[in-house]
């Protein structure tokens, strides 16, 4: 009890020493022909600043700032939202978390209201605090039922172990439970500032609705913050690195391939774009589909992209064979990279990438939603304004040598990381076997092993 | 909604599974609120959708149905071909054929060798091309910038009549599908809980068996299964086109009929279709899934689609699953037993199922949160909901459906969806506007008669450990 009163206390000063104020950014775009508003409030810094053994602090506070504020309990921000038709979530990547809102244009200004007060106002009670835990550590444990899900959070554990991408975005169970109502008023003073604070909205409203609102956001809020940046990653394997995440009873391999990859400021980007698109990046007559699955019938689904952000994560591949296909599968994959690497795309590969590409980069921006959302990834990684809308102007003056010397540069198949969610009894021999490494240097970890 | 990392509950349960549709569908009976409203203009039909967007309507000589919404804010369009026939027009021993014979679709034609329909429609940067199955139906949908409308219509007409299923293709192709069922049905819990609920619920309706099939029906599939199943439903009096986007509608119409007007129609009947008999007594079963957290299914046996109680039940799910503020997320989730709650009619052509579904928190049991679920239910049968709680599932119901019309895809699958289910989609636009006029009265009603419990089948799933170490004891 002591306790909760001290952290009250602490948590008032925070909020009245918010002098120093400036105006967030804000977007607009008017869109009348359906009766809704889209409202994205984004703060610069996620779950890669979530301080060590507090993975899960800044999604945690994010969700409780849902859970009340110093006039209205959870249950009264629910009704309200139910009553103004309005959804309202939080989504926190490992950059930056974000607050997402949908609302009946009829409503819009209620609706700012209480969401001024959400992010301007958090109550951060202990009992909520309490409630939310538990939730969110079965959600945290069913996710482990989920095969797709599993081999993600699992993979990004192993392959970025001690970074900040290691990470998971919605935190790890033995750390949530040791969370505090303290760590959450830390973590809500360093990123729910207006200095890294956006504003983006669109729909059926007009600009000046939202001038009280981001008046009321900027000078309520503190205007000091200390985000650390996400230091350089060192470790990544030198040679070829197996892991499985042992799971009983599976009759399906999920399999990831990953190697390092680029940032989204990296000039080779768009070069490595075209060249993914055709070796796996969503094309049904990609190299992946076409050897495994149309060829071989191996996967329901074969893929391959960038996780992208201000600094380079990982370019992956996707499958998902049955037991007995999985080695010749994962060494079939390999053999692509590396061949990729070597003879890179062919004319006419590059070509089908280079107009599809042009061609479907119109899906890129033709929603409202869509819009907001790229404005977003623009600001979040300081990328041009419109980089986007550019992207089938830039993709058009790529040559085929480009395309090429960036594969040469970038892929190294012999230094990847392989991650399986399998029954190691059932396949650790076998994947050794084919891929001419000895069993005792695969490495298998509990499924459920964070 | 309110929370990421929890959506895979409601994606599992209507997006995942979307080989099961659980679309929500209108009665067939009254017709006048939008029909009032219908006006003829050359040969369509033209009827209000939403917003500002009014829907056209044609019916070609040999009954393919053409539906076009004009929406130029983009220069883009979304076409879709919806086949009225899935999973509820196999037989048993052949589950499974009405997904697989989807997966055939985009196999070679006597015009386009084997990879060209995919190759063609990349190249035009075609965005979301792809197809699903359900139990009722089976669509095919892609987006494509406006210059393209040619090739779509060329590429879909030729499949619909063209199509080349050969040996060595099916057999590639069903290990494909194999794979998917593995990754859907196998190595998911809750793909393996959703089978059990159906296959325990219906007894001799093919709603029995999943949409995917049975491995060893798979197994034993020919392609000249395929062949018969294709030259029986895919017919034009059987199909849908819904094109959205950028397009002139007079010319749609123009190329269409040139492109589809010549394929004869086979006027195939659905077949005889083994009705289930009434359920009479509660059915149980236990699954034990690799997980440390229970779940629990609940399915009641509901009317078919074209009921009255269809848009009842929907405002039932908004009561105790949707929204911010339900029922049973107070009753289950803040009280600590449940971490997600959720609820849905499957509702169907033939009588379907509403379910409740519980992801229980680590060491909450799916008993207490049955009891805690019948009891809300017999709340509903008892007293009426108030006035302010009606109004909020009715708003939450209503900011759904724009949010489902905001793009042009979304608009394309529910004309698509309610014109198979129902013979016209105005239904859909009806259904809206009844569920707003739902009475507390006809919950009372309808909750009285269909959550009786001699009509509920349960699942309950418990990981195995725990289920290993109770079994020592």
């Amino acid at each position: 009890m002591k306790s909760k009163n001290r952290l009250s206390l602490a948590f008032s000063l925070l909020l009245l020493s918010s002098v120093t104020a400036k105006a967030a950014e804000l977007f607009f775009e008017q869109d009348r022909a359906l009766p809704l508003v889209y409202i994205t409030v984004a703060f610069r810094g996620g779950s890669a600043q979530d301080p060590d053994h507090k993975n899960g602090v800044t999604d945690i506070m994010g969700k409780l700032m849902l859970r009340g504020t110093k006039s209205k309990t959870k249950n009264q921000i629910d009704i309200t939202l139910d009553q103004l038709g309005a959804n309202l979530g939080v989504e926190t990547h490992a950059e930056f978390v974000a607050l997402r809102a949908t609302v009946l244009s009829e409503n819009l200004k209620p609706f700012l209201s209480l969401l001024s007060e959400i992010i301007t106002s958090p109550s951060f009670r202990p009992q909520e605090l309490e409630k939310l835990k538990k939730e969110h550590v079965s959600n945290l444990l069913d996710e482990l039922g989920q095969d797709r899900d599993l081999i993600r959070l699992r993979f990004d554990q192993a392959y970025f172990k001690g970074h900040p991408f290691a990470k998971n975005n919605n935190g790890r169970v033995k750390d949530i439970q040791t969370l505090t109502v303290n760590d959450l008023s830390k973590q809500y003073s360093n990123l729910i500032n207006d200095a890294q604070m956006l504003v983006l909205t669109a729909g059926d409203a007009n600009e000046s609705d939202f001038k009280s609102f981001m008046n009321d956001i900027a000078v309520k809020r503190a205007d000091h913050f200390h985000i650390d940046s996400i230091p350089d990653f060192t470790n990544d394997p030198k040679k070829l690195r197996v892991v499985i995440f042992d799971k009983p009873e599976r009759t399906q391999t999920q399999v990831m391939i990953a190697q390092r990859g680029v940032a989204f400021n990296d000039p080779r980007l768009d070069a490595l774009q075209l060249a993914n698109y055709a070796f796996g990046g969503g094309s049904f007559q990609s190299r992946l589909m076409i050897e495994l699955r149309v060829k071989r019938g191996w996967t329901y689904g074969a893929g391959s992209g960038f996780k992208l952000g201000n600094q380079p994560h990982t370019w992956r591949i996707s499958f998902f064979p049955k037991n007995g296909d999985t080695p010749a599968a994962i060494k079939e994959a390999l053999r692509l990279v590396t061949e990729f690497r070597d003879r890179g795309l062919t004319q006419a590969e590059f070509d089908a990438a280079k107009t599809s590409l042009t061609n479907s980069a119109g899906f890129n921006y033709n929603t409202p939603s869509k819009r907001l959302e790229n404005n977003l990834i623009e600001k979040i990684y300081h990328l041009p304004d419109g980089y986007h809308r550019e992207f089938a102007s830039r993709i058009q003056k790529l040559t085929l040598d480009q395309a090429n010397q960036a594969l040469k540069d970038f892929l190294t198949p012999e230094r990847m990381m392989i991650g399986l969610v399998a029954t190691s009894s059932i396949s650790k021999a076998e994947i050794a076997k084919t891929l001419g490494m000895n069993e005792k240097d695969i490495e298998v970890q509990d499924y459920k092993s964070e | 909604m309110q929370n990421k990392i929890f959506s895979p509950l409601i994606a599992l349960f209507f997006g995942v599974l979307s080989l099961q549709s659980c679309a929500h569908h209108p009665e067939k009976k009254e017709t006048s609120t939008v029909n009032e409203k219908v006006v003829r203009e050359g040969r369509f039909d033209v009827i209000p959708l939403v917003g500002n967007f009014y829907a056209k309507r044609a019916i070609l000589d040999n009954g393919l149905k053409l539906i076009i919404v004009r929406d130029a804010s983009s220069p883009t369009f979304a076409y879709q071909t919806w086949f009225n026939v899935g999973s509820r027009n196999e037989i048993f021993g052949k589950t499974g054929l009405a997904h697989f014979f989807e997966h055939l679709m985009f196999k070679g034609t006597r015009s386009h060798k084997e990879g060209e329909f995919d190759a063609l429609l990349e190249q035009a940067g075609a965005e979301g091309l792809n197809a699903s199955t359900s139990t009722d139906h089976t669509d095919y949908v892609q987006e494509l910038p406006k210059e393209y409308l040619d090739l779509i219509i060329g590429l879909e007409s030729d499949r619909m009549v063209n199509l080349i299923v050969n040996d060595e293709s099916f057999k590639t192709e069903r290990d494909v599908v194999q794979n998917e069922r593995r990754f859907r049905r196998e190595n998911s819990a809750e793909g393996l809980i959703y089978e059990s609920l159906f296959e325990l619920a219906y007894k001799t309706h093919p709603y029995h068996w999943p949409v995917i099939g049975y491995e060893q029906d798979l197994n034993m599939m020919t392609s000249q299964d395929a062949r018969d199943f294709y030259e029986r439903y895919y017919s034009p009096d059987r199909a849908t086109i819904v094109v959205v986007g950028d397009v002139d509608e007079d010319k749609v119409l123009r190329k269409v009929e040139s492109a589809y007007g010549h394929i004869a129609a086979k006027h195939t009947p659905d077949g005889v279709i083994t009705p289930e008999p009434e359920q009479t007594a509660q059915r149980r079963k236990k699954e034990y899934i690799n997980s440390e957290v229970e779940k629990l299914w609940m399915g009641f046996k509901t009317p078919k689609y074209d009921s009255p109680e269809t848009a009842i039940f929907e405002v039932i799910q908004a009561v105790l699953t949707d929204g911010m503020n339900s029922r049973l997320d107070r009753a289950l989730v803040e009280s600590g037993i449940a971490a997600g709650v959720s609820s849905g009619s499957f509702a169907m052509k033939d009588p379907g199922l509403f379910s409740v579904i519980a992801d229980l928190q680590k060491g909450k049991t799916a008993g207490v949160a049955e009891a805690i679920i019948l009891r809300e239910l017999d709340r509903l049968k008892n007293t009426p909901i108030p006035d302010d709680e009606m109004k909020r599932a009715k708003n939450i119901i209503r900011f759904k459906f724009f949010e489902r019309m905001a793009t042009s895809n979304g608009k394309a699958h529910f004309i698509g969806d309610n014109d198979v289910m129902f013979g016209n989609f105005e239904q859909g636009i009806q259904f809206q506007n009844r569920i707003q006029n739902v009475t507390a009265e006809q919950i009372q009603e309808t909750a009285k008669t269909y959550f009786d419990t001699t009509k509920l089948t349960v699942i309950t799933a418990v990981p195995k450990k725990q289920t290993q170490t109770k079994d020592k004891k």
